[in-house]
């Protein structure tokens, strides 16, 4: 744990550049995010700019826990997570919410870069960067957002945060998690396809079923997501993968 | 038609329907500019990646955009969109170029 902590403190930090995209990404996403927040029968600037700015306090603490989860992550595997824009997501999200007036919200712009610290991998088995470390990494960010939304909707729950915010911020978080899952490289879901299409499978499949079980019974539950998730990774591999592996 | 060697036709005419669904989904004029001046971004970029290998293909495709979209916002002025989108192009290449933004 020591050990841990240290890394934490030598290596959690974002550079300058990573820094700057963090802002970029954080903006437009904020500006793709208030879409349909300014104002309710015309254009109000004053209304706009307001939910502007709560856009950008909501998507820089969602946009943190993912890269947060990441990083810590890749730290305890002994790599370093490095967090890149990723422009073409952000064009896609701002023509997408530009020509359907709001009504699909692309928020995904990152991707991640890991790079090994010798010294913090020295007896790991499969000493450099593969696809099981990298799809580890890549699964902690929409993980952490998941883990992220339920404590949010336990703060939500006991009073402690007002159920706007708590609402907001609890489907923010899903919705950026869901985006990035898709497998589009360089999103979090590509590595995780490349590595495991069953893993990937499973995945998906429990967090849409988590999300389905919330949005239309009120249900939260992860057993019943994992459970859903499990059903599918089984399906996919009678009926898909098994014929693969057999030919 | 033989896809191996009609692929950059063929990607061109996806481009065209692509410019034709964005034109004709964009709810007004300011909306029709600003889309042509983020597709011209990206295009920009495409152009900085392919710079040195697919050039032709990638005028195909940018032509093929442009008439889609052209077909689609015709209640637009024909003169701002091939300027926005080809200032978009310039721009997207030159902080490409320059570095301005490092990106996956």
């Amino acid at each position: 744990m020591r050990n841990f902590i240290d890394k934490l403190k030598r290596y959690f930090r974002f550079s300058k550049e990573e820094t700057i995209s963090f802002w970029i990404v954080v903006v437009c996403l904020a500006f793709i995010y208030s879409w349909t927040d300014w104002g309710t029968q015309r254009f109000d600037a004053i209304v706009g700019l307001k939910n502007f700015l709560i856009a950008i306090a909501l998507i820089g603490i969602t946009v943190f826990v993912h890269h947060a989860g990441q990083r810590m992550m890749s730290l305890s595997l002994g790599l370093r997570a490095e967090h890149k824009m990723w422009w073409y997501g952000l064009l896609i999200g701002l023509i997408l919410v530009a020509i359907t007036n709001g009504k699909i919200k692309f928020l995904a712009a990152t991707g991640t870069l890991a790079y090994l610290l010798p010294i913090h991998r020295l007896g790991a088995f499969r000493y450099g960067p593969n696809l099981t470390t990298l799809s580890k990494i890549a699964m902690a960010g929409p993980v952490a957002n998941i883990f992220f939304s339920a404590i949010v909707k336990s703060f939500e729950w006991i009073g402690l945060l007002s159920p706007t915010i708590g609402q907001k911020l609890f489907v923010l978080n899903l919705t950026f998690a869901f985006w990035n899952l898709f497998p589009i490289p360089p999103l979090d879901g590509s590595k995780i396809f490349y590595y495991s299409r069953l893993t990937y499978v499973f995945l998906f499949t429990a967090f849409t079923g988590y999300v389905a079980l919330e949005y239309f019974f009120q249900i939260y539950s992860y057993w019943a997501g994992l459970f859903i998730g499990s059903i599918c990774w089984l399906l996919y591999y009678i009926f898909i993968e098994r014929k693969v592996t057999i030919r | 038609m033989n896809f191996q060697f009609d692929w950059p036709e063929l990607l061109a005419a996806i481009f065209a329907i692509i410019g034709l669904t964005f034109a004709l989904f964009s709810g007004n004029t300011m909306i029709l500019y600003a889309v042509c001046l983020l597709t011209g971004l990206m295009l920009g970029r495409l152009w900085y990646k392919f710079r040195m290998s697919h050039c032709v293909p990638l005028f195909f495709i940018v032509m093929g955009f442009f008439l889609g979209f052209i077909l689609g916002g015709i209640f637009a002025n024909i003169r701002i969109i091939a300027i926005l989108l080809l200032s978009g192009i310039l721009i997207g290449y030159w902080i490409h170029e320059k570095k301005l933004i490092r990106t996956v």
